[in-house]
């Protein structure tokens, strides 16, 4: 089995089939194309995304619906075909793809969530892009737990 | 902020070299063409906005943090 060095786990052995591929990059890291995508039970639902490029590259990230259970994605025809989904099939979260929003932590203050520019890998091909959703009222920044306070 | 109305066709100007041209308007979406200078930087702002946090969230994925998140997410869901 392939190995590599990460930020948060040492260096690590890894399947093939946990490496997620961004052809285009991530905006700000557009040489980064590929990730191996880290779940463990102890920090579920936190997920981490780990560069194989570059070690010390970590992406922490939450499921979208945990961010936001009315989270909603729109992905244009051109985002569809990077990620080698069929054009009109409806898709399945969790299913077909996985929407991730990356996390930020800034020292002092409150952790947030990128909910504007989600990472969406398909789950077949393992192909995965981070898209951008204008006009959906999503932030960038969104802190976590907002929406359960605006609830209460 | 300068506010211009412009219909299809019609172009402005910004500084030397840089032409903005409404190209089509159809509902709420406007396509617009850009002429610039290879050196001049044409990014979304979304795109922008996207890259920065990227960055910072790069920056705050330290060891200390991963604990400190799952202690957070656990007092807001007890």
């Amino acid at each position: 089995m392939p190995r590599c060095h990460t930020k948060e786990f040492g260096e690590l052995e890894f399947d093939e089939a946990a490496v997620v591929h961004f052809a285009a990059g991530l905006p700000a890291f557009d040489q980064e194309k590929r990730f191996l995508l880290i779940e463990r039970s102890e920090t579920a639902p936190v997920v981490f995304l780990q560069s194989l490029t570059t070690p010390h590259l970590l992406f922490l990230a939450l499921p979208v619906r945990f961010v936001d259970p009315t989270f909603r994605l729109k992905l244009a025809d051109d985002e569809r075909a990077a990620l080698g989904l069929p054009d009109d099939a409806a898709l399945s979260e969790g299913e077909d793809l996985v929407s991730l929003a990356l996390l930020t932590i800034r020292p002092g203050s409150a952790v947030t969530a990128n909910l504007l520019a989600p990472v969406v890998i398909a789950a077949r091909s393992r192909r995965a892009l981070q898209v951008v959703q204008p006009d959906s009222g999503y932030r960038v920044d969104h802190q976590l737990g907002e929406a359960a306070a605006s609830c209460s | 902020m300068l506010v211009i109305r412009r219909r299809a066709g019609e172009s402005v100007l910004i500084g030397e070299g840089v032409e903005i041209t409404v190209i089509d308007v159809t509902g709420s979406r406007v396509k617009l063409g850009i002429d610039a200078p290879v050196e001049v930087p044409i990014l979304r702002k979304e795109i922008q906005l996207a890259a920065r946090e990227n960055v910072a969230a790069a920056e705050g994925a330290s060891p200390d943090s991963v604990a400190m998140l799952l202690a957070a997410l656990r007092a807001r869901r007890p």
